[in-house]
């Protein structure tokens, strides 16, 4: 069933493709990058603020293009062309193909008029009429994304905790001994910054009402965006960045003004020192001519 | 953290001040290597109490009960000095200020230094160097070393001006060499954990600094070592150019007795270089470059080096004494004329040997000797 014919130039090999499915299906392999380069296929561009382009990837690098545009993630993407969507047969395929590429987080599916989608965080199945499947995909590719990107910053938050506690003390007191993690202190402070601002980047996409009269892409998103729960997670997000931001925040700000009051320090024991020396010089020229040295013969 | 850099470097000092002592006090020969043991015991004085303080701070030990146990640790030293005098250079040199008096004294300094910013100590050490040759000059040095070596009346002033100045070892500038030990191990609290690894440092953002880098990899104190015995050597090669004033009052050449600037510089440059390289290569790759038995020993002579450099006065020392009295002359009469060198160096060396024997078969863990005594009654 299988026949070449049916895959786009620039595709992964017909190898990756399930057996099993009716001719027209299409197997995309996409790259998410930043640089949308000539001469691979421009899928979608995701909204400006992420500067991000979904790409076909090339078929003979394996990832896309040039070394400047190295993808951000990827995703594989299976279109089964059917009239009925509840066909076991395919249903099985498809959710065979998008369960055989992890186990982990479990695969989700959804039926929405007339279509069937499977995913999971590395592929995305869509059973439907061939003349849905640009809008399914598109609105598909931005929920995955949106759902990835999300995905990415509670892994990043979460590895961080460890980090934090051991920064919390700084934020009570910090000494001449914490002074060499100075750089260490800015960095952190500088990626929960950047979670930050990718999280709020989010925000007008994971918050976004209902739109009326709904159409198919907002339904697929809207119900996207509920079963993956990002409405939920972005705010638990929010919450624990907080956190985060007031520990770093308080410990920039001790670090400042230890860094301010050590300069004057540092000035007030240089003079202390330099008054001490000249005082044991003055007290030795008492002290020499006080009693002079006694000559041994 | 126990470094076998240090323990190879207490073994260096203590077998180097062992072959020199045998040498001076039997047989009145001053081998080349004279003058290199004491500068690294100092320093490691200062370096080994930077790690002391760090493994208490580790322990959440209080400031206060760290300060405590410095100043009976200082006290500790200075009083064992001073009882070192009486027992093993007799009561008549009770004052003649040894390394160990001078040791005490510095650790007593150190535990204020240590809480100051780095630049402090280091302010201190330098001024301590330059002003040593001030308070020599005032105080008339070469009127207390008429016959070769300190003497001095029993007065408080000349006390005090062999403690500050004239004595054996005068706190200045002697002093400078623990707090540069002080310094160089609070730099190494500061290297990054990869430096541990053995991998070279790279930093990911391109920030660090060459100052930054060369700490991360350990290699700080192997350039400051390296600067300051060339900067020694220029000084040493250039003293003759000098104005006669600088060359004659302020530089002096090599010298020991007294201890000229260019001397404290090169040998803190020395201990600098070598606990460098070997903190570089040892500490990181130990299991490659130290042998288990070589391992051992390090260790057996790091543990008990205030011991070994009591006792090793004492055995060379007290027959002299003893011999002399017997016999029917002053007992400092066979100092430095008791044997030839071929007889006190084959000596020194079955000491050290007896030395570690004796000592293995306590065992390097077993808190017995100085050491142990210290942590009794200071810890």
């Amino acid at each position: 069933m299988n026949s070449p014919t049916t895959l786009e130039s620039g595709l992964t090999s017909t190898g990756n493709l399930p057996m099993g499915l009716p001719v027209g299906s299409e197997l995309l392999a996409l790259d998410f990058t930043d640089d949308p380069n000539k001469g691979r296929r421009l899928l979608h561009a995701l909204p400006i603020e992420f500067q991000t382009f979904a790409v076909v990837r090339q078929a003979n690098t394996g990832v896309g293009g040039s070394p400047s545009s190295i993808p951000t993630r990827q995703l594989e993407f299976l279109t089964i062309p059917t009239a009925n969507h509840q066909s076991s047969e395919l249903q099985n395929a498809a959710a065979s193909w998008v369960n055989a590429s992890t186990t982990t987080p479990p695969m989700q599916m959804m039926t929405l008029q007339g279509s069937q989608v499977y995913w999971n965080d590395k592929r995305i199945a869509i059973l439907a009429a061939p003349e849905r499947f640009e809008t399914l995909r598109t609105a598909l590719i931005e929920a995955f994304w949106f759902d990835a990107e999300l995905a990415s910053l509670e892994r990043e938050l979460a590895t961080s905790w460890p980090e934090m506690q051991n920064d919390m003390p700084l934020a009570f007191v910090f000494d001449e001994k914490s002074l060499p993690r100075r750089k260490e202190l800015q960095r952190r402070f500088q990626r929960i910054v950047s979670i930050r601002a990718r999280m709020l980047r989010l925000s007008p996409h994971v918050h976004s009402p209902h739109i009326h009269p709904p159409t198919l892409a907002s339904q697929i998103a809207e119900r996207y965006r509920e079963r993956t729960r990002l409405l939920h997670r972005h705010e638990i997000l929010g919450d624990q960045l907080e956190v985060f931001e007031r520990v770093y925040d308080t410990c920039g700000q001790r670090l400042s003004d230890f860094s301010q009051s050590r300069t004057g320090h540092i000035l007030e024991c240089v003079i202390i020192v330099l008054l001490v020396f000249q005082i044991v010089i003055w007290g030795f020229e008492i002290l020499t001519s006080l009693e002079p040295a006694t000559v041994v013969q | 953290m126990r470094y076998s850099s240090i323990d190879c470097l207490k073994t260096i000092a203590i077998v180097v001040m062992v072959l020199v002592h045998f040498a001076e006090n039997l047989s009145g020969i001053q081998l080349p290597i004279t003058g290199l043991g004491a500068p690294l015991f100092a320093f490691l004085s200062g370096l080994s109490y930077r790690l002391w303080v760090d493994g208490l701070e580790a322990r959440d030990i209080s400031e206060e009960e760290i300060s405590k146990r410095s100043i009976r640790r200082g006290l500790f030293v200075f009083a064992v000095g001073f009882a070192f005098n009486i027992f093993v250079w007799l009561p008549e040199d009770t004052y003649n200020w040894d390394v160990l008096t001078m040791i005490g004294f510095a650790l007593l300094a150190l535990n204020i230094l240590r809480r100051l910013p780095l630049a402090i100590p280091i302010l201190v050490a330098v001024v301590s160097i330059l002003v040593s040759p001030l308070l020599r000059e005032m105080a008339g040095y070469r009127e207390y070393w008429t016959s070769g070596y300190f003497e001095a009346e029993l007065t408080l002033p000349d006390l005090l001006i062999g403690f500050f100045a004239t004595g054996y070892f005068p706190l200045f500038p002697w002093i400078a060499l623990s707090i540069v030990g002080l310094v160089i191990g609070t730099l190494l609290s500061r290297e990054q954990p990869v430096g541990s690894t053995g991998q070279v440092f790279q930093s990911n953002d391109g920030s660090e600094s060459f100052l930054s880098t060369s700490i991360s990899n350990g290699l700080l104190p192997v350039f400051i070592g390296f600067a300051l015995i060339t900067t020694t050597g220029i000084l040493l090669a250039a003293r003759t150019w000098f104005p006669s004033n600088i060359a004659t009052r302020f530089l002096g050449g090599w010298q020991m007795f007294p201890p000229t600037v260019e001397y404290i510089i090169a040998t803190i440059g020395m201990a600098c270089l070598l606990f460098g390289l070997l903190h570089r290569w040892i500490d990181r790759y130990r299991s490659w470059v130290l042998p288990e038995t070589m391992s051992d020993l390090i260790k057996t002579f790091s543990r008990y080096s205030f011991t070994i450099y009591l006792v090793h006065h004492m055995v060379h020392l007290w027959p002299l004494w003893i011999y002399g009295y017997v016999t029917g002359h002053e007992t400092t009469y066979y100092w430095e004329k008791a044997m030839s060198l071929s007889w006190s160096m084959p000596l020194a060396v079955l000491f050290l040997v007896t030395c570690y024997l004796v000592l293995r078969k306590i065992g390097p863990d077993r808190r017995l000797g100085m050491e142990g005594w210290m942590r009794w009654l200071c810890d």
